[in-house]
C-alpha cells in the first residue's frame, strides 16, 4: 500500500504541473486547469494499481482530455458568478501580443479540435498518440487537426492582431 | 501562418511558455479526494450487487410453489445492525452511526449514500469574508494570528484557503476547501460519513442554526505528517471542509521539473487538539453567518 503511494507520489510531483499547462492550453483559464489537471489525478489516483506504469502518461492525457471535454459538454452551468475577478497571469517578457492572440484564437477553436491541436502541437503527441488519447482512429485525429487549424487560422485573422508567429 | 504542422507546433507551443501561478494542489488534497472517489466506487457495486441479491431472493421467493409472496418482506442491509461505537469524547457532539456494511478499522470502506449534487447557484462568499472569519475563529481557538494566509479563491467548483500556525515544533496548518452541496446538511453529512479516515466513526454536531459539523478521526496518511478533517455543512448549501494538518509550505518540496509540490517533512503532530479544532470550526462557521 506504502510502495503504491509513493508511486503515486512520484507520479504526480513529476507530472502535475505538466498536466495543468496542457490543460490550460485547452481551457484558457489557470484556475479550471488547476481544476481539470487535479480532477484527472483524483480519477488516476482511483485506478492507480490497475494502470501499467509504462501506459501512466498516455492513459493520464486521456483523463484529463475526457475531463475538459465533459466540463465544455456541461457548458455554462458550470459557470459560477464570482464576487470578485479571478486571479489573471499576464503574460511576460517576449511577445505578450502574439501569445495573446493565439490564445483567443485557440480559445475560438470548437473544444473536441481544440483538444486535438493541444495534444498534437502543444503535448507533442503523434497522430497515434492522440487517437489513442481520445479513443478515435488516425483518420479523425488528422481530419480534425486539418480542420481545428483552419478555425485556428481563421480566428487569428479575424482578431486582427497583425502579429507574424516568430518562426512560423 | 499554421500552414504546417512545423509552424503550428512552433507557435502553440509559446503557450507553454507562459507564466503560470503557483500550483495550489497538494498531493494530499489529490490522494484525500480520489480516496473518496474509490470508496464511491465501491460503494455502488456494492449497491449493484445489494440490489441483485434482493431481485433474486424476492423471485424465489416469489417463484416458490404455493407461496403467492403476499406479506413477504425482502431483507436488504438495514437486516444488519450497526455496530456499536463508543459515546462521545465531547459534549455536545454525537458518535455518528456507521453503516452496518462498513469495515472499521479496515484500509476501505464503503457507504451506500452518494452526495446530492449541489442545486441552484450558491455564490460562494468572498475571500475577504471567509478569511476574516477563518482568522478571528484561529485567534479564539488556538490565541494565536494565522502567520501566513495562501488563497486560491477563484475555481469554479471549489476554492482553498491555507492559514499556518505556529507549533512548538515549527508550523502547522489549517487548510479550508470551500464548496457547495445538495439536500439537507443531515442528508450531505451521512453521505460523507466515510469520506476521511479508515471506517472510523466521525463526530457530529448540530449547530442551533440547522449547521452540521462533523469531526473525523485523526488520519496519518504517513507519521510525519498527520491530518484531521472537519466539516461544516451549512443550511444555505455552502460546504466548508477545514483539515488541521502537521506541516507548513516550508514541509513542501517541488517536483522535478515541476512547479508542483510534495510534503517531504512534518511536526509528527497536529496543530489542534480535537477540541480546538471543534471550537474553531464553530467559531467559523459562526462568524460567516
Amino acid at each position: 500500500m506504502r510502495g503504491r503511494d509513493q508511486e503515486f507520489a512520484e507520479f504526480f510531483s513529476a507530472r502535475f504541473d505538466g498536466a495543468r499547462r496542457i490543460a490550460y492550453a485547452m481551457c484558457g483559464s489557470w484556475p479550471d486547469a488547476e481544476e481539470i489537471a487535479q480532477a484527472a489525478f483524483v480519477k488516476l489516483y482511483a485506478r492507480w494499481s490497475k494502470v501499467r506504469i509504462e501506459t501512466v502518461d498516455a492513459y493520464l492525457r486521456t483523463i484529463l482530455t475526457r475531463v475538459f471535454l465533459d466540463t465544455k459538454r456541461r457548458g455554462r452551468a458550470r459557470e459560477q458568478v464570482v464576487a470578485e475577478l479571478p486571479d489573471t497571469i499576464a503574460p511576460a517578457d517576449a511577445g505578450p501580443a502574439e501569445r495573446m492572440a493565439l490564445r483567443a484564437a485557440l480559445l475560438a477553436v470548437p473544444p473536441g479540435q481544440r483538444a486535438v491541436l493541444v495534444l498534437r502541437f502543444v503535448a507533442d503527441l503523434s497522430v497515434e498518440q492522440v487517437a489513442e488519447a481520445l479513443g478515435c482512429s488516425t483518420g479523425t485525429v488528422k481530419s480534425q487537426t486539418a480542420r481545428g487549424l483552419a478555425a485556428l487560422r481563421a480566428a487569428y485573422k479575424k482578431g486582427d492582431v497583425n502579429v507574424e508567429m516568430r518562426g512560423a | 501562418m499554421f500552414d504546417n504542422d512545423d509552424a503550428a507546433r512552433h507557435a502553440l507551443r509559446t503557450l507553454t511558455s507562459e507564466p503560470a501561478p503557483p500550483v495550489a494542489t497538494t498531493l494530499d488534497q489529490v490522494v484525500r479526494r480520489g480516496k473518496r472517489r474509490v470508496f464511491i466506487q465501491r460503494a455502488g457495486s456494492v449497491a449493484g450487487v445489494v440490489a441483485v441479491v434482493a431481485a433474486i431472493g424476492a423471485g424465489t421467493i416469489l417463484l416458490r410453489p404455493g407461496d403467492q409472496g403476499d406479506g413477504v418482506q425482502v431483507g436488504t442491509s438495514n437486516s444488519a445492525t450497526a455496530p456499536t461505537y463508543p459515546t462521545s469524547p465531547m459534549p455536545g457532539w454525537e458518535v455518528v452511526d456507521m453503516p452496518a456494511y462498513a469495515e472499521r478499522g479496515g484500509k476501505s470502506c464503503t457507504n451506500n449514500e452518494t452526495q446530492v449534487p449541489p442545486t441552484g447557484n450558491v455564490p460562494f462568499l468572498p475571500l475577504a469574508a471567509v478569511q476574516s472569519a477563518l482568522t478571528i475563529a484561529v485567534k479564539q481557538a488556538l490565541g494565536a494570528v494565522p502567520a501566513a494566509t495562501f488563497p486560491s479563491w477563484s475555481g469554479s467548483s471549489t476554492r482553498f484557503l491555507v492559514v499556518e500556525v505556529p507549533m512548538d515544533n515549527g508550523m502547522g496548518q489549517l487548510q479550508l476547501e470551500a464548496t457547495r452541496y445538495g439536500g439537507s446538511p443531515t442528508r450531505a453529512a451521512d453521505a460523507d460519513r466515510v469520506a476521511y479516515g479508515n471506517c472510523e466513526a466521525p463526530l457530529r454536531r448540530t449547530l442551533a442554526d440547522g449547521t452540521v459539523l462533523q469531526l473525523y478521526p485523526k488520519y496519518d496518511y504517513h507519521p510525519k505528517w498527520p491530518s484531521q478533517p472537519l466539516a461544516i455543512y451549512q443550511p444555505n448549501g455552502r460546504k466548508y471542509v477545514i483539515t488541521s494538518a502537521g506541516y507548513s509550505e516550508a514541509d513542501m518540496m517541488p517536483g522535478k521539473d515541476s512547479t508542483s509540490k510534495t510534503i517531504v517533512n512534518g511536526r509528527g503532530k497536529l496543530p489542534t487538539t480535537q477540541e480546538q479544532l471543534a471550537e474553531l470550526a464553530e467559531a467559523f462557521a459562526g462568524g460567516l453567518g
